[in-house]
């Protein structure tokens, strides 16, 4: 590489870039989503989240006059304040067709000789020759520049309290109870299964190999019905038994054709040995195969781990809708319909769902590439 | 019962379960039905070594039949029933059905068009991304961050999407990116040349490239060395998929260079007939691609497919280059060496 690097640093200059322009493409989607989770929904809405550091220029909700009225040289005066934060104020205006009708520092003639006054920090003045008390006072429309605002309050909002129903933090919890059965079981029934397809010898091994492996094709989404109705059939219906089943299940064929690959290639030595020794199958498998197949049973494991907890068609089908059932998936899509606007939840409970398996991705690469690379891809 | 609490007893009954039935069959074999003893202890011993590979393959078996094979007939015997009515039996009166609807077929078309660009963008883009990222330094890092996309669910990428193609009123300011960077065309020569002519140009040399590539692959048939029929038809299907992507190419250069472009006006992407499905396809090749670049990578530096296969076997490494900088500069280097392949490095 260095010689590369030496001959043409022009080329390698545009490979530098163009990996730069490849890697930005891909993470920026995601980064806009991390940076969204942590603004403020006004700020979301008011601006994209390139500009989060930077100041925004927003128009504020309505905000009507009012305290109290105090009486000074023979008029009416009420004080007040927009805001209390530090926001500047760029214009205002009294009604909302034409929001920014005056500068800050200006005197507003609302007629009856009603004045109002509104200064840049938000302090206004409500002048009035007869008493307000009773009558409707003005409405002031003011837009502001507001300095950058991060918090996450987001998180802790979605994580508490009931979203659609049901707070992320119940979703979190049901999909851990969904996941972590629904990946050591298929793992553990297995690697028995493939150790005896790779190591013992009975009529008819190769001919289930190839079974097997053909049952990978099978999509899964011609099994839904017919288990669902044997689900019922059965009296489990909707839930967390019946999603366990049905992971491992789908996982199975997988889980041999990994396994077995992998077993296949450990020393026939050790084996014979052990055998010669007085060894029994289950002792050689749990001696010598279980621990020397490690890279592959947790190969497999992240990738069942990470396809169980994305996954959303298995889940609406086995699971209730309930609020003890309902997965991270199934909530994140109710509120895209629900509340598909206020991107502030939607952001951070996207992030909430997507955390476990990036940070799954980020600290087991390394078995999870090997996995890819062993034919282990769904 | 709380659920975390009733997946705890479930994982315990579960794995303890499996330990069990396994440790506890092989113990029943071993001392019960054929124990190791007595006038006929050698003939047992063959006995039991004859049952007890069904031992270890039962529980798999029985949930494969049941979870895979079972309903594969199950669906296909309940696809000629039909259950609207009385249940009555109806042949492929369901098929039928199926097919007189319009939506249906439009769907089909439109699954045949991810089926064919999706792979092949997925692929492009890996071939590109692992080419690029085998040369530098920090490919492994600028590697992790392509494939990153691999382990965040359709759902969560609908989202980040969603914020990508996100529409509002010309008069507010845009917060999806696409938009945003719309809103920055005013229709100039700056935009004449970022939106038509760039465009334009890239489309048609990926154009000349997807029509070479199937030319690559049908001249072997011109010539007459087409070797067996299935070869014949691995490359008659593959100069299909190319004249199809051509075929699409061409409508993108023209859609490219006729289309009328509403310069300052926010444009709903996901609603653009014909277009929409790209954006939509986008997403998709968003996630994959890092599949296929970690694919490409292993497979252009000659690292072995599977742990277990020894390196002798590989294929000869495709260049000088590649072959040296193999140990220095593998992805996650430990990953490769099984228990019995040192590594060499």
């Amino acid at each position: 590489m260095d010689s590369i690097a030496g001959k043409k640093p022009a080329l390698m200059w545009a490979v530098q870039i163009s990996v730069v322009a490849l890697v930005l493409l891909w993470v920026v989607p995601t980064f806009g989503l991390l940076v969204s989770s942590f603004r403020t929904g006004d700020q979301i809405v008011s601006s994209g989240w390139w500009q989060a550091l930077t100041e925004q220029e927003q128009q504020l909700s309505p905000i009507r006059v009012e305290g109290a009225e105090v009486a000074l040289d023979g008029a009416f005066v009420i004080e007040g304040r927009l805001f209390t934060s530090a926001t500047d104020l760029l214009a205002w205006g009294t009604s909302s067709v034409q929001p920014n009708a005056y500068a800050p520092g200006d005197t507003a003639d609302l007629g009856e000789g009603v004045t109002l006054t509104v200064q840049a920090d938000g302090a206004y003045v409500l002048t009035s020759p007869v008493t307000t008390i009773g009558t409707r006072l003005p409405r002031i429309f003011a837009t502001a520049s507001t300095p950058p605002e991060f918090t996450t309050r987001n998180y802790t909002n979605v994580i508490a309290s009931p979203m659609a129903g049901q707070s992320i933090g119940q979703a979190f919890l049901n999909t851990l109870t969904v996941a972590i059965p629904a990946t050591v079981i298929p793992i553990l029934v297995a690697a028995f299964a493939a150790y005896a397809l790779a190591w013992m010898d009975f009529p008819g091994r190769a001919l289930l190999v190839a079974l097997i492996v053909g049952l990978l094709v099978v999509p899964l989404q011609l099994a839904l019905i017919p288990l669902l109705q044997f689900h019922n059939w059965i009296g489990i219906g909707k839930g967390y038994l019946g999603i366990w089943m049905a992971h491992t299940g789908f996982g199975l064929p997988l889980a041999i054709y990994l396994l077995r690959n992998y077993m296949v290639g450990l020393p026939r030595d050790i084996i014979e040995n052990a055998k010669v020794d007085g060894a029994t199958d289950f002792q050689i498998f749990t001696r010598i195969i279980l621990p020397l197949s490690f890279p592959a049973l947790a190969s497999f494991a992240i990738f069942q781990f990470l396809w169980v907890w994305n996954d959303l068609l298995v889940a609406l089908i086995f699971l209730g809708t309930g609020n003890d059932q309902q997965v991270l998936t199934g909530n994140l899509v109710n509120l895209m319909g629900s509340r598909g606007g206020d991107w502030e939840i939607l952001s951070a409970s996207a992030f909430v769902s997507i955390a476990v398996p990036l940070l799954v991705f980020f600290s087991m690469q390394r078995f999870l590439v090997r996995g890819l690379l062993a034919g282990s891809v769904k | 019962m709380h659920p975390a609490l009733q997946a705890l007893v479930v994982i315990v009954i579960g794995v303890g379960g499996c330990v069990g039935y396994f440790y506890g069959s092989n113990l029943i074999l071993d001392k019960v039905i054929f124990p190791a003893r007595g006038a006929d202890a050698g003939r047992n011993i063959n006995r039991a070594n004859m049952v007890r590979p069904w031992l270890f393959l039962f529980p798999a078996l029985a949930l494969l039949c049941l979870y895979l094979a079972y309903p594969v007939f199950a669906t296909a015997w309940l696809s000629l029933f039909d259950t609207n009515g009385d249940g009555s039996f109806i042949g492929f009166g369901n098929y039928s059905a199926m097919f007189a609807e319009p939506k249906f077929v439009e769907s089909l078309k439109n699954n045949m068009l991810w089926l064919v660009v999706v792979p092949a963008a997925a692929t492009g883009f890996g071939l590109l991304a692992a080419q690029l990222t085998d040369r530098i330094r920090w490919g492994n890092i600028a590697k992790s961050l392509i494939f990153m996309p691999m382990a965040i669910s359709f759902v969560g990428a609908s989202v980040i999407f969603k914020l990508i193609y996100d529409s509002r009123d010309a008069a507010l300011s845009q917060i999806g990116l696409l938009n945003a960077l719309w809103m920055k065309f005013d229709g100039g020569i700056g935009s004449f040349l970022l939106l038509r002519v760039l465009p334009a140009a890239l489309v048609a040399s990926l154009l000349a490239g997807v029509l070479y590539a199937g030319w690559l692959v049908i001249r072997p048939l011109t010539q007459g060395k087409g070797g067996n029929s299935l070869t014949i038809a691995g490359r008659a299907i593959g100069a299909a998929v190319a004249l199809f992507l051509a075929w699409e190419l061409a409508t993108w250069l023209v859609g490219v260079l006729t289309n009328e472009l509403r310069y300052g006006s926010p444009q709903v992407w996901l609603q653009k007939p014909y277009w929409n499905s790209y954006f939509l396809m986008a997403v998709l090749v968003w996630i994959q691609t890092g599949f296929a670049m970690v694919i490409l990578s292993a497979a252009l530096r000659g690292v072995p497919e599977t742990p277990s296969r020894p390196r002798s076997s590989t294929a000869p490494t495709r260049s000088r280059s590649s072959s040296r900088s193999r140990c220095r500069r593998s992805w996650a280097p430990s990953s490769w060496s099984g228990p019995r392949s040192p590594s060499p490095c």
